[in-house]
């Protein structure tokens, strides 16, 4: 489990005798606890280097006092008018080389905001300003969301929430299969577990500590008998010369196993990155291939070339046609 | 290049000798010891003077960018055992009450805790942080020359409520410095093969600006597209690979194509 690996744990004064924190602490046993007054003394400094942080990286446990629920990036949602995201933690235990974390911290240290009963009361103002209407709220922006569940109680602590408010809708977006905390209670309608994918070939070769698709498969088919809503994410989507037969492998491996009535939602999302988050990345992993490669400046987002984003966005979106319900499709890409 | 900052002569003294480093003749406000490995600069005790003999080897040395930096020095603790060595995992600042958190990305060979950098010497040794004169400023400045999780702080201590600081001698800080050789040995271990993996080297542009003019910012390209090509291609590219073009404009618009043909793959 990651969290074995975590040797070294700052607290923030201000949440240091809270009962979150001291049960993550018992949960880290022997870890080393340094205080501090604000987790940004430790976390995103200047000079500091997210690759070198990544080779042990420590846990900080912090408050999160402003932003708790912001309003969704355009295209992000699965058919919700109204779409929120919110991180009760900030980056992950596993490594994708193409994981835009890198390029918007400076550091990999793991930051998780204890205040649970902040983000619930946030999300309880977003449900209230819109009456009658159903609201989402997405996680697994800013960090995995169940990758570090066993640590953290972050689905035991926020589920009954949701439980409890019919038309608040969270989407927990995930590549871990840590799904005991979703195992442990009733399914609710409102919650979808959405499940991310690469190819096989591209898992092998970017995505560093990722369980493996055969391993994800099994927890969204062991999460579909208990009666969860499931999504697929195909996200990024990753061109190499014979992405066609490599998308096509996964689809038929991924509906093969997950049926199509458990299925919420499946969405695919292109690689795009923003400038300034491209040029940090690549300055991180010089020798990493998929930056060196030929990508362009599209509308001020890094991506593929036009062309090649539109072909490979497409045949997906086709194959997927094929396989699911058009009601359950949400390609999510704005076309260029 | 890994860089050894320490206040006294009698702090330098053990470092010296096992790591065989060599005295310089070239005058200057620092004393600098130094082989093909490590540079070790004899600051004088303070943050200002710490500070300064910090820059100053820095400067020296030709200002290379993300090389281990190692504060090597002796301090006071309430209760801590004399001779105890321990790594800074918090550095305070006292005068301006600002503070630091190294990054300890290795296994340190030895405990950590907090180090408090004063002006004055701390006789009274409150709570349970170790006291020197050094440190913060040490920290402030050598974490400006690079990756932060290159700077280390290590301290033995020299004084405690048992022992004060009035029955430190130079034999006795040399001593307890020699303690620890193996401690140093290890850190600079762990953060010079970190350092490595920072080593990145740049494409070599001689040739380049050989055969058309490159204003700064073509040049950054130019450096941009070699080195993008050069993982894509797994080798380095020359000009004389590229038909005769005239300008800079041109060899860079070539090279962008160029990138472009060998495809977007992972
Ligand atoms: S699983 Fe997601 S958040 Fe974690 S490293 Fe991969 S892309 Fe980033």
């Amino acid at each position: 489990m990651a969290s074995r690996s975590i040797a070294r744990v700052y607290v923030e004064t201000e949440v240091a005798s809270r009962p979150r924190a001291l049960e993550i602490l018992d949960r880290l046993g022997g870890a080393e606890r340094v205080e501090c007054s604000r987790y940004t003394e430790v976390f995103n400094r200047r000079a500091q280097n997210f690759r070198l942080q990544k080779l042990r990286p420590a846990l900080i446990l912090a408050r999160k006092h402003r932003g708790l629920v912001l309003p969704a990036p355009p295209g992000y949602g699965v058919g919700g008018r109204r779409n929120f995201y919110f991180s009760h933690m900030l980056n992950c235990v596993y490594d994708c080389r193409y994981c835009f974390l890198q390029g918007m911290y400076r550091s990999a240290n793991y930051v998780v905001f204890v205040n649970y009963e902040d983000f619930l009361a946030a999300f309880e103002r977003r449900l209230e300003e819109a009456p009658g209407e159903d609201v989402w709220f997405f996680s697994g922006y800013d960090c995995d969301s169940l990758a570090l569940d066993s640590l953290t109680g972050f689905v035991a602590e926020f589920l009954p929430f949701f439980a409890e408010r019919p038309r608040a809708w969270l989407e927990l977006r995930t590549k871990s299969t840590q799904i005991r905390g979703l195992l442990d209670r009733e399914p609710i309608p409102n919650c979808v577990v959405a499940f991310s994918f690469t190819p096989e070939e591209a898992h092998a070769r970017l995505e560093r500590g990722v369980p493996s698709i055969a391993r994800r498969l099994a927890a969204m088919t062991e999460l579909a008998t208990r009666g969860w809503r499931l999504g697929v994410r195909l996200d990024p989507l990753l061109w190499a010369e014979d992405f066609a037969d490599q998308y096509r492998r996964l689809l038929d491996r991924i509906f093969g196993a997950v049926s199509p009535a458990s299925l919420h939602s499946v969405s695919l999302g292109p690689f795009r990155l923003p400038p300034d988050f491209y040029r940090r990345m690549r300055r991180l992993m010089p020798e990493e291939r998929l930056f060196a490669g030929a990508l362009e400046t599209v509308e001020g987002m890094v991506s593929y070339p036009a062309e090649l984003e539109r072909e490979m966005t497409a045949f997906v979106t086709a194959e997927l046609e094929r396989r699911v319900p058009a009601d359950v499709l949400f390609p999510c890409v704005e076309t260029r | 290049m890994t860089f050894l900052v320490v206040a006294l002569q009698s702090e330098a003294r053990p470092l010296v000798g096992h790591f065989r480093l060599s005295g310089t003749d070239a005058p200057g406000p620092y004393r600098l010891y130094r082989n093909d490995r490590i540079t070790l600069v004899v600051s004088g005790i303070g943050r200002i003077a710490c500070a300064a003999a910090t820059a100053y080897a820095f400067a020296r040395a030709g200002e290379p960018r993300n090389q281990p930096w190692v504060n090597i020095g002796i301090a006071g603790h309430a209760n801590i055992a004399l001779g105890s060595a321990r790594l800074a995992h918090r550095i305070v600042d006292r005068p301006t009450e600002r503070a630091w958190y190294p990054s300890l990305v290795f296994e340190p060979p030895v405990a950590t805790a907090e180090v408090v950098t004063v002006d004055r010497p701390e006789l009274d040794l409150p709570g349970n942080a170790l006291f020197d004169m050094e440190a913060s400023a040490f920290f402030a400045t050598a974490s400006r020359f690079g990756a932060v999780e290159l700077v280390q702080v290590l301290k033995v201590v020299s004084d405690n409520r048992e022992s004060p600081v009035a029955k430190i001698d130079k034999a006795l800080v040399s001593r307890l410095i020699e303690g620890h050789l193996e401690s140093v040995a290890a850190i600079l271990d762990e953060t010079e093969a970190l350092a490595l993996r920072l080593d990145r080297r740049s494409p070599d542009l001689t040739e380049w600006r050989r055969t058309a003019r490159f204003s700064v910012s073509q040049s950054r390209r130019l450096a941009e597209l070699l080195e993008r090509l050069e993982v894509v291609e797994k080798r380095a590219l020359s000009p004389l690979e590229l038909p005769r073009l005239e300008g800079a404009r041109e060899i860079l618009a070539a090279l962008e194509r160029r990138l472009r043909l060998r495809g977007a793959a992972y």
